[in-house]
């Protein structure tokens, strides 16, 4: 690896930690890095500075990590095999689908009087987004095993998109004031409402959505050229779609399912993380993205924090402007 | 060398070729000439294996190719396409290493002899100074040339290309068909490229495949001159 490279990982990780620490320090009350280092070594510090540390700020720091990494990589990876830089991970209908789920558990189960049904209510709305996200996912991978153009895919899946929020309107526009309220809530996105135990189970999905996007990499780099170059080079592109596909499943459709859909991280940091490192070399843009990404959460969780706002709401405003940039100065960006 | 075996291929309803028998020897360079949507890139897709045959088969050195891994395929055969590269940031020396995946890892790690193969492919056709450039700086013929380098990379006995002067300016199209003419003549590669350049193609190319109502009629570069004559209604 080039030694600027090199910098530029140790630099920003570098960013990453203090971000995070920020992240644990900052908030309603204010923590005292000292009292943080404490709770995390298991000194003796007030019991409820150390419930704030652990119980809340640590496991929404930790999320934003993870969901920020998450949402960029299968960003890149959907950026890369759509060759098209306004892609991203809600591009085949991982959102929509989540959504319709969501619909579903919130507006749909009420109207049909099913609200207090046990089943339900152990499914969750977690749950619920998270089988309509993987529901949209699987039929994407089962169609395009037959479909070899895949702009085809791309069309498919952003009609689907379209026609599943259409479904969740009719929802809302047919449920009351309170369930609907508490669907526009879920559509905002929040870190906050994560427990240890829901980390405990998120954390290791989007490693394993992780490890799938680690062996994407040289796929990924021979897809740059195209799909016909990628098959004469000797790519099996059924296996590496449903490869990427999976990946994305996993990274986007859990942090979906968990925070509700947080819009721009993953269209965004991709093209930050080309610009800092200056390659379209997956080997680096993998964990370039994924580094960006979670420095982009945490950050707009601060700024969430600081200001009280949606979650979402602050991640478009801060990722609007990146795509704003890279499609007016970079207009041969990939073709 | 590569043999087609009473191969078929249709676009939609459309035959495109009917059982054809056809061999391109080793270290010849054949021009594929046909008129417009006579099935040039359907059929060179085909011996690429982008896309299956309607029937029969294409045998590389006596290995029929539907019945390879794409992995085993990209051994035998590299692709230059149409589609113009253009990619911020991605050098001249990664575009052309792209053709070693099928000899590296998972990973797609280069060893020290993928970094030499790279660099005389480079050298073959003249782009030694660009190695580090990157590719979306370059001029239409510069980038055609790092294509062909990549192909190179590959090193497979036979490289397809689909109209590879298409967007060329007239000096660099003579200049390109001279380049495959050395490349097949002093490798022993098979090398086929679809064009309607004959001017360019005519001095240097040893056989002309014409491909005119589903039939491929393989000539050598005397007897092709009157032919194209003929189908052209010149």
């Amino acid at each position: 690896m080039k030694s600027h490279t090199s910098i530029l990982f140790t630099l920003l990780s570098v960013v990453l930690v203090m971000l995070f620490v920020a992240d644990i320090a900052i908030g309603s009350v204010s923590i005292s890095l000292t009292d943080i280092f404490g709770v995390l070594t298991g000194s003796n510090i007030d019991s409820t500075i150390r419930s704030i540390v652990i119980d809340i700020r640590l496991i929404k720091a930790l999320m934003a990590l993870l969901a920020g990494a998450a949402l960029s990589l299968s960003g890149l990876q959907m950026q890369t095999l759509f060759r098209n830089p306004l892609a991203g991970p809600y591009i085949l209908g991982v959102s929509a689908g989540a959504s319709f789920g969501v619909a579903l558990f919130l507006l749909g189960a009420p109207l049909l009087g099913l609200s207090a049904s046990p089943i339900l209510s152990a499914v969750g709305t977690a749950g619920a987004a998270w089988i309509g996200a993987a529901a949209v996912l699987l039929l994407i991978i089962a169609l395009s095993k037959r479909i070899k153009d895949i702009m085809v895919i791309l069309i498919l899946g952003m009609m689907l998109s379209s026609a599943l929020s259409a479904v969740v309107e009719i929802l809302q526009y047919l449920s009351n004031e309170a369930a609907l309220k508490s669907f526009v809530v879920w559509t905002m996105g929040s870190l906050g409402e994560i427990t240890l135990s829901q980390l405990s189970f998120i954390a290791p999905i989007i490693i394993l959505g992780i490890a799938l996007a680690v062996f994407t990499i040289k796929p990924l780099n021979i897809l740059l050229l195209g799909e016909s170059y990628a098959v004469t080079s000797g790519v099996n592109l059924t296996k590496v779609r449903r490869n990427i596909f999976l990946s994305t499943t996993l990274l986007a459709g859990t942090v979906t399912a968990f925070c509700g859909p947080i819009g721009f991280v993953g269209i965004a940091t991709p093209h930050l993380a080309r610009m800092i490192f200056k390659t379209a070399d997956h080997k680096v843009l993998i964990p370039a993205s994924a580094i960006v990404g979670a420095l982009m959460l945490l950050t707009g969780d601060l700024v969430a924090k600081a200001l009280t706002l949606p979650i979402n709401t602050v991640t478009a405003l801060m990722g609007i402007p990146v795509v704003v940039y890279i499609v007016t100065r970079n207009r041969n960006l990939m073709q | 060398m590569i043999a087609l075996d009473r191969l078929t291929l249709a676009y939609g309803n459309k035959v495109i070729l009917n059982a054809a028998d056809t061999t391109f020897g080793r270290g010849t360079l054949t021009a594929l000439i046909g008129r417009n949507g006579a099935g040039k890139s359907t059929l060179l897709r085909a011996l690429a294996a982008i896309d299956t045959p309607h029937s029969g088969a294409v045998v590389i050195d006596s290995h029929p190719l539907h019945s390879l891994t794409a992995e085993e395929r990209a051994r035998l055969i590299a692709f230059v396409s149409t589609q113009r590269v253009r990619i911020a940031n991605l050098s001249c020396q990664d575009v052309v290493a792209i053709g070693r995946a099928p000899y590296t890892n998972w990973l797609g790690r280069m060893q020290e002899q993928d970094h030499e193969i790279v660099s005389s492919a480079l050298e073959a056709v003249g782009m030694t100074d660009f190695a580090l450039r990157s590719i979306d700086s370059l001029s239409d013929g510069e980038c055609q040339r790092i294509m062909i380098a990549r192909a190179l990379a590959q090193q497979t006995p036979v490289i397809l290309l689909d109209e590879p002067t298409a967007f060329l300016d007239i000096p660099t199209r003579f200049e390109i068909c001279r380049l495959l003419a050395d490349l097949a003549h002093s490798s022993g590669k098979t090398i086929i490229f679809s064009t309607h350049d004959i001017d360019a193609a005519l001095p240097v190319c040893d056989n002309f495949a014409i491909l005119d109502n589903a039939t491929l009629a393989l000539q050598s570069r005397e007897q092709a001159a009157e032919k194209i004559k003929t189908l052209f209604s010149l």
